[in-house]
């Protein structure tokens, strides 16, 4: 009894592993999609309207949560209290479960945005949907392949350990 | 309520200047990338010791908050040399400029900022009195920094206060402090003001819809202006206005402003916040 107990208690563990490093991909792949709509929000808003970026990122928030969302109050919050900087800004965007590749080019977007001229900036927000799509569909395809993979793998490593203890 | 150069300024430039002249004082700062600090306090010029220099970091700065980190957002008036911060405050700014073709499209690497802090200061001179009491098209001159605007200001409100309808075409929102749709210096009650909006556009369209009876323009720059002047003036509506000049002599050799003299009725000559040297009636004698 106390070892079908035991094994239950390991089946548990094993699948919340699992389930856990499925959330990992998840969070990536969402925190990289909401990056790249809040881009074309930024974009659509400084062909027509020009906002600074704190009223194009209020508005963003209205309709939006999540890691990033709370990443860009953070920024906007920083902006509007005029602290931000290069540390803050990279303080805000170092966000675990991203790649050094991914955080970094996050990081290096929201260093240089507000800086640029009207021109400069549009084409470099254009550069950075293009990389953003990119990594974006990577992280949906980690997601489904090797985050599904690992959460069937707890479940049935969690089976196994059971029916083994059983 | 914080005061809109402690916020604008790093805290370091900001102590320093504190530190040797009262914000109500300080009439313009200036910042050029690895020079020392300098500005005007009461309208003197003077500059800090050579160790308290500014850096780009400085420029930056001050420009992330004028343009509350969104540079693209202020490209326009980036364009035509400015940047307007909240009381007025009125940021000129120089560095190198991007074409495409023959045409601006951008200004890089600004290294200098002309930060001009608007003030509001009652003038006592019975010759402004007088010419308030029986206002007609006023042309006021000086060369820059000493004080146009600033008696511009305090005849709009005289004007407005007696009950002369006012149109102030104020693009740079200078002279009404305009930031964000608000104003921080009282202009008087019957007093409209147009930000924004090339003052060119603004003589034509706000002439017709506003309806006023005196015209208030800040530094008058170029010919299509002395034509819209000279439009408004054959409305009937009486114009006060500021030009870039030190005399009427001057003003006579001009080809493009000496027709000025043919609209206004008096010149005020400046030489000083206040300080005015002259009241020249163009019909009569000096006042």
């Amino acid at each position: 009894m106390l070892d079908l107990v035991f094994g239950g208690v390991l089946c548990f563990i094993s699948t919340y592993v699992g389930i856990t490093v499925k959330q990992y991909y998840d969070k990536r792949y969402y925190y990289l999609r909401d990056f790249r709509e809040f881009a074309i929000a930024l974009e659509d808003n400084l062909t027509y309207a020009k906002d600074n970026i704190s009223t194009v990122a209020d508005k963003y928030l209205q309709n939006n949560k999540g890691g990033f969302a709370k990443c860009l109050e953070e920024y906007s919050d920083e902006i509007k209290h005029s602290t931000k900087n290069d540390e803050t800004t990279d303080g805000i965007f170092n966000v675990k479960y991203l790649k050094k590749g991914e955080r970094n080019f996050i990081k290096d977007f929201f260093r240089t945005l507000g800086t640029l001229d009207y021109e400069s900036q549009l084409s470099r927000i254009k550069l950075t949907l293009k990389e953003s799509e990119h990594l974006s569909e990577k992280a949906l395809k980690d997601s489904k392949t090797t985050g599904v993979m690992f959460s069937k793998l707890g479940l049935l490593i969690g089976i196994a350990l059971m029916i083994i203890l059983a | 309520m914080e005061k809109p150069l402690s916020k604008l300024l790093p805290i370091r430039i900001y102590n320093e200047i504190a530190a040797v002249c009262s914000e109500d004082k300080l009439t313009e700062i200036r910042l050029r990338k690895n020079k020392p600090l300098s500005y005007a306090c009461e309208g003197i010029y003077r500059t800090l010791p050579d160790d308290i220099t500014v850096t780009a970091d400085d420029i930056a700065y001050v420009l992330a908050c004028a343009t509350k980190s969104s540079l693209y957002a202020y490209n326009s008036s980036i364009l035509q040399g400015y940047v307007t911060y909240e009381g007025g405050i009125r940021i000129g700014l120089s560095g190198e400029g991007v074409t495409k073709g023959d045409t601006l499209t951008a200004i890089k690497n600004i290294n200098s900022l002309c930060i001009r802090i608007p003030h509001y200061v009652e003038i006592f001179d019975k010759r402004i009195d007088a010419l308030i009491e029986n206002f007609d098209n006023t042309l006021i001159v000086s060369r820059p920094g000493m004080g146009k605007t600033t008696l511009l200001r305090y005849m709009i409100k005289r004007l407005s206060d007696k009950g002369n309808n006012m149109l102030v075409l104020d693009e740079r929102g200078e002279l009404s402090g305009a930031s964000q749709g608000e104003y921080s210096i009282n202009l008087g009650n019957c007093t409209d003001i147009v930000t924004g909006i090339p003052k060119i556009t603004a003589y034509s369209l706000q002439v017709r819809s506003m309806r006023p009876d005196v015209i208030a323009s800040d530094e008058i720059f170029g010919e299509k202006e002395v034509d819209c002047i000279a439009d408004c003036v054959r409305c009937g509506v009486k114009v006060l206005a500021s030009l870039h000049t030190t005399s009427t002599q001057l003003l006579k050799k001009d080809k493009t402003y000496d027709r000025l003299l043919n609209f206004m009725r008096y010149v005020l000559i400046i030489k000083g916040i206040g300080d005015i040297s002259a009241v020249i009636d163009l019909r009569g004698e000096n006042a």
